[in-house]
């Protein structure tokens, strides 16, 4: 089957503080070039209240991808995982984990957590770029298949 | 009557009758005859006035001598018929009275003298010559029987009885006759002729003195009244008076005889009863001796034997008469007896053992006494028997008793409870003294205890002497008569020594007594001073217990100075009080204590343990101990010094923990939070190259690379300082590992850098150690890859791992053949960052060999090398074996 590229946009959910981060992954995203609507937010609270469509979120799209980083203010971005995979609606979606830990204990915490990837963050601009098109592509239907159609 | 004499004298001298005759009828007396009578009255006075007067005794005998000299001539004269006698001449008179001259003494009167002379003989004779005394008092007997016939020729006017028709005897001289042979009879005693007759309890003596007086009287008075009526009344018919006198005097013997029956065959009637009563009494003392009684005549025939005998042999009284001695004696010790017989035949008794054999056949011992007597008027043995069984078995008991008491080689004393004096001492006594026996006798206790006085003594005793003990018992030490001493126990009671209470004194077994009791002070001395200078602290209890036997309490009985010393208390004070009494809040705060120590006393069970002491506020180790139940030894030691240290050490222990996990934290958040803002300036030192690096000049863009390069060793360097803090943080327990396994892992992972450098590393057999594999691994790793690292130039490396076993661990070693370390550097290569050379030469941040001491830390090892610089370097490391190994 010959995967067709699909003109609809795709909606990924970056929950990170560092406006640094932030910025770097706006750059790299443009760089690329993906359909890719990236909303930002900040806090886990915040995420969670944008994922569950409260209030000023109401109506909000359902994002395709959460990237999470794990060192967030208020509530760590494990406890905002652990939350999301009890939640039957936010189960299925995605989550790929950015961190700048190599602590194998924080690794294998966060496969028990059942996060679906797990990703240092890299120290360059370049391996950055790299790192997050395999995320975008391995994890996005930027190829159509069959089973990747949810509409 | 020396009166008389002188009297009738002085009336020769004065020619005056009346003096020298009683009457004008009557024979004057002659001047010899008074003159005699004054001497030898005066004598017989003389020496009865001063009986022990030798000169009256010397001029008596003169005069009497010379007296009896010329009365024997006056009697010659007679018996010759001289005329011419020597009165003539002495007397010059020519007095005659019915014709006879009156100057010459009647020989009868002459006789009487001689008589008289020898009569004094009584008494000038010595003493011994007891015949010739008898002998001179029946002189005075017979010279006072011729004055009383004299006389009663007076009274009954019968001239014939006074001298007839030779000459008569005067009248006056008859008397004094009598006066003087009674005067000597007198004075000779009642031990002689006849006065013994006379006196005493004699039947004889009593009726001669009832009889003869009254017999004598009557005889005079029938004499005198028939001599009267013969002359007088009836001088016609003699028959009459005859007759008259017949029948006064049947009369008189009647009465006489009467009197005489009466008395005698009274007194022989009562002797008679009273020998029945005394033979009945001697009968029943006989039978009732407690010693048998045998009679028998010397031939060996028994006469009589009492009832004693019977009992004591078991047969009647005739069968023992008829068995005689032969059949009561052993027969097996009869031949013993002969010495016995003889004795008693010669010397009249004899005392001897022999031994009986009674009807049951049983002999028996037995002390015979024989003597022999008169009895019933014939020769026969007296035989007493006495049975000494029981004293025979008690001498022999007490000679093997005795003896065995005498060569005891324990002093054994018995001394006299009342003077003290020692009675017996035994030979070892004697013998450790120096004493003999007899010196002995006159000493006491208090002589051998130069510890004692006789107060003291006594005191000691006392108990004995009421009763209050059976005995006491002293430690002290005897005297020896060279003046050395000996220690002795004395173990004294009081009992019987010959029948009079004594004290008996023994001395066991001294010898071995004094060796062990000087091993003892010896012992008793070392232990003391040990005792006194432990520095343990040493406390004796006695535990006291409630009724139910659970110990509630505890009393001090001894301490020592280190006990003083760790407590602050005095030994004095606490000494037999009870602890609740010394710590009196010790059962509310410390309740188990007392606990504790009751059940080492009662169970016995050592225990040892630590214990802080509330009262004294100290920490001791105890060790406690029961030497006996119901007691406790508690040997214990300060600890508070060490316990405080220990805290300390805890503290700083618990401190350095802490210190270390927030060190660690430290690191792994270094290592997190240090990584954030890194990775800002490498990622944007990077995005602004790539975005305007074209625009920029050469040294904006050295610059860049500047800060490029320096984020990116501080991203090496805090990754090391993570990898650093991981060998605690992510270390996993020790297992057992394949040493060459880990090697060949090792190895795998530098394979690269190991052909890249053309390297040969070569290993020994390793052996299986405990520890964290991937540790394990880093370590070899490291070390590989630093040899590989710094290599000479041109050279390529050579390595080689080895193992030998030491003291409890492995040695490991790496061995290279590379540029080789300064000595200087030993401590340096191991701590974290500190790098040798260049980072262009040799690029790393010499975070390597801190890491591989960490690790080989955390397995119990030690790391090191050595090396000359040039030469390549060998680092060791050392891995404990199994069971040295400790997490």
């Amino acid at each position: 089957m010959k995967a067709t590229r699909s003109t609809r946009r795709f909606n990924v959910l970056l929950v990170e503080d560092n406006p640094g981060d932030i910025r770097l992954a706006r750059e790299a995203l443009a760089q690329l070039g993906m359909p890719v609507d990236l909303e930002i937010k900040t806090s886990g609270a915040e995420a969670l209240a944008y994922l569950h469509r409260e209030g000023d979120y109401r109506g909000a799209p359902r994002p395709d991808l959460v990237l999470l980083d794990l060192n967030l203010p208020q509530m760590d971005g494990r406890v905002m995982l652990e939350v999301m995979r009890q939640d039957a609606v936010l189960q299925p979606i995605p989550v790929v984990v950015l961190t700048a830990s190599r602590s194998m204990d924080d690794i294998s915490s966060l496969y028990k957590a059942s996060a679906n990837c797990f990703f240092t963050k890299p120290m360059n601009y370049d391996d950055y770029v790299q790192v997050l098109e395999h995320i975008l592509n391995y994890w996005l239907p930027l190829s159509q298949t069959a089973c990747g159609d949810d509409s | 009557m020396v009166l008389i004499g002188a009297l009738a004298y002085l009336g020769w001298m004065m020619s005056w009758r009346p003096l020298v005759s009683v009457s004008s009828d009557y024979f004057p007396i002659a001047p010899g005859a008074a003159l005699s009578f004054v001497l030898l009255g005066g004598t017989v006075s003389a020496n009865i006035v001063w009986p022990e007067s030798k000169t009256v005794r010397y001029v008596s005998s003169v005069l009497m001598l010379v007296l009896f000299l010329l009365l024997a001539y006056l009697i010659i004269e007679y018996l010759a018929d001289l005329q011419s006698s020597i009165e003539y001449s002495l007397f010059k008179t020519d007095d005659k009275f019915l014709g006879i001259s009156t100057v010459r003494m009647s020989p009868l009167a002459g006789t009487g003298f001689i008589l008289c002379v020898l009569a004094t003989m009584s008494f000038l004779a010595p003493m011994k010559y007891n015949q010739i005394i008898k002998a001179s008092v029946v002189s005075a007997f017979l010279a006072a029987t011729l004055g009383v016939f004299t006389m009663l020729g007076y009274i009954y006017n019968a001239p014939l009885l006074y001298g007839g028709d030779v000459r008569p005897m005067a009248l006056l001289a008859a008397l004094s006759f009598v006066l003087l042979g009674l005067s000597i009879i007198l004075s000779a005693g009642p031990d002689y002729w006849p006065l013994s007759t006379m006196v005493g309890d004699a039947t004889a003596s009593r009726l001669l003195r009832a009889f003869l007086p009254l017999t004598i009287g009557i005889i005079l008075l029938l004499g005198f009244f028939e001599a009267y009526s013969l002359s007088t009344w009836i001088p016609d018919s003699p028959a009459l008076s005859i007759g008259t006198t017949a029948i006064f005097a049947i009369i008189i013997f009647s009465f006489i005889i009467g009197r005489i029956s009466k008395s005698i065959g009274g007194s022989i009637d009562r002797a008679e009863r009273k020998r029945q009563e005394a033979e009945e009494n001697l009968r029943t003392l006989f039978d009732s001796s407690s010693d048998a009684i045998f009679i028998n005549d010397p031939d060996g025939n028994l006469i009589d034997v009492n009832t004693t005998a019977s009992d004591m042999l078991g047969y009647s009284k005739n069968q023992i008469l008829s068995l005689d001695m032969s059949g009561i004696i052993d027969p097996a010790f009869a031949g013993g007896l002969q010495a016995s017989k003889e004795k008693l035949s010669k010397e009249g008794r004899a005392v001897f053992e022999s031994k009986y054999r009674g009807k049951n056949g049983a002999s028996f011992p037995v002390e015979v006494s024989a003597k022999r007597i008169e009895f019933g008027g014939r020769t026969v043995n007296l035989i007493t028997a006495r049975d000494i069984t029981e004293r025979k078995k008690a001498e022999a008991f007490e000679t093997s008793f005795g003896r065995m008491l005498e060569t005891s080689i324990s002093e054994i004393y018995i001394f006299d409870a009342g003077t003290l004096r020692f009675l017996l001492v035994n030979r070892g006594a004697r013998e450790n003294l120096g004493y003999e026996m007899n010196e002995l006798r006159r000493m006491t206790p208090l002589d051998l205890k130069p510890e004692f006085t006789a107060e003291t003594f006594a005191q000691l005793i006392e108990p004995l002497r009421n009763g209050e003990r059976e005995t006491v018992l002293i430690t002290t030490y005897h005297q020896r008569k060279d003046g050395t001493r000996y220690d002795v126990e004395v173990h004294i009671q009081l009992s019987d020594y010959e029948l009079r209470p004594a004290f008996i004194a023994f001395i066991l077994d001294i010898t071995e007594q004094k060796k062990t009791e000087r091993a003892l002070i010896e012992s008793e001395k070392k232990y003391r001073s040990l005792f006194e200078s432990m520095n343990e602290g040493f406390a004796f209890h006695r535990i006291l217990t409630d009724s139910e036997n659970k110990p509630v309490d505890s009393v001090f009985l001894e301490v020592n100075d280190a006990f003083e010393k760790f407590t602050g208390l005095n030994r004095k004070e606490i000494l037999n009080k009870r602890v609740t009494e010394v710590f009196p809040r010790i059962q509310d705060i410390q309740p188990d204590l007392i606990e504790t120590y009751g059940e080492v006393a009662q169970t016995g069970k050592e225990r040892k343990f630590e214990m802080y002491f509330q009262p004294l506020d100290k920490w001791f180790s105890i060790s406690s101990y029961s030497p006996q139940p119901g007691y406790f030894v508690a040997i214990f030691n300060d600890i508070s010094e060490r316990i405080a240290s220990e805290q300390a050490q805890k503290q700083l222990i618990d401190a350095l923990a802490a210190s270390n996990a927030e060190l660690q934290q430290f690191a792994y958040v270094a290592s997190h939070d240090l990584q954030e803002p890194l990775r800002m300036v490498a990622s944007y030192v990077q995005l602004l190259e790539k975005r305007y690096g074209k625009m920029l000049d050469s040294d904006a863009r050295d610059y860049i690379w500047f800060a490029a390069d320096g984020a990116s060793r501080m991203q090496t360097l805090i990754n090391d300082l993570l990898e650093f803090s991981r060998v605690e943080t992510q270390g996993k327990p020790f297992l057992p590992v394949d040493t060459n396994h880990i090697l060949k892992t090792a190895l795998a992972n530098l394979e690269a850098a190991i052909s890249d450098n053309g390297a040969r590393v070569t290993s020994d057999p390793l052996p299986d150690v405990y520890a964290d594999a991937s540790q394990l691994t880093q370590v070899f790793q490291n070390l590989i890859s630093n040899s590989l690292k710094f290599h000479k130039k041109e050279i390529p490396p050579r390595i080689h791992v080895s193992a030998q076993q030491t003291a409890g661990e492995w040695l490991f070693s790496v061995a290279d053949n590379g540029l080789g370390i300064d000595s200087r550097y030993s401590e340096h290569v191991f701590t974290i960052f500190k790098r040798l050379h260049g980072r262009e030469e040799y690029p790393g941040t010499g975070i390597g060999l801190s890491i591989c001491k960490r690790i080989v830390e955390r397995h119990g090892g030690r790391i090191w090398f050595e090396s000359t610089p040039g030469n390549g370097s060998t680092f060791f490391f050392t891995m404990p074996t199994k069971g040295n190994v400790q997490e």
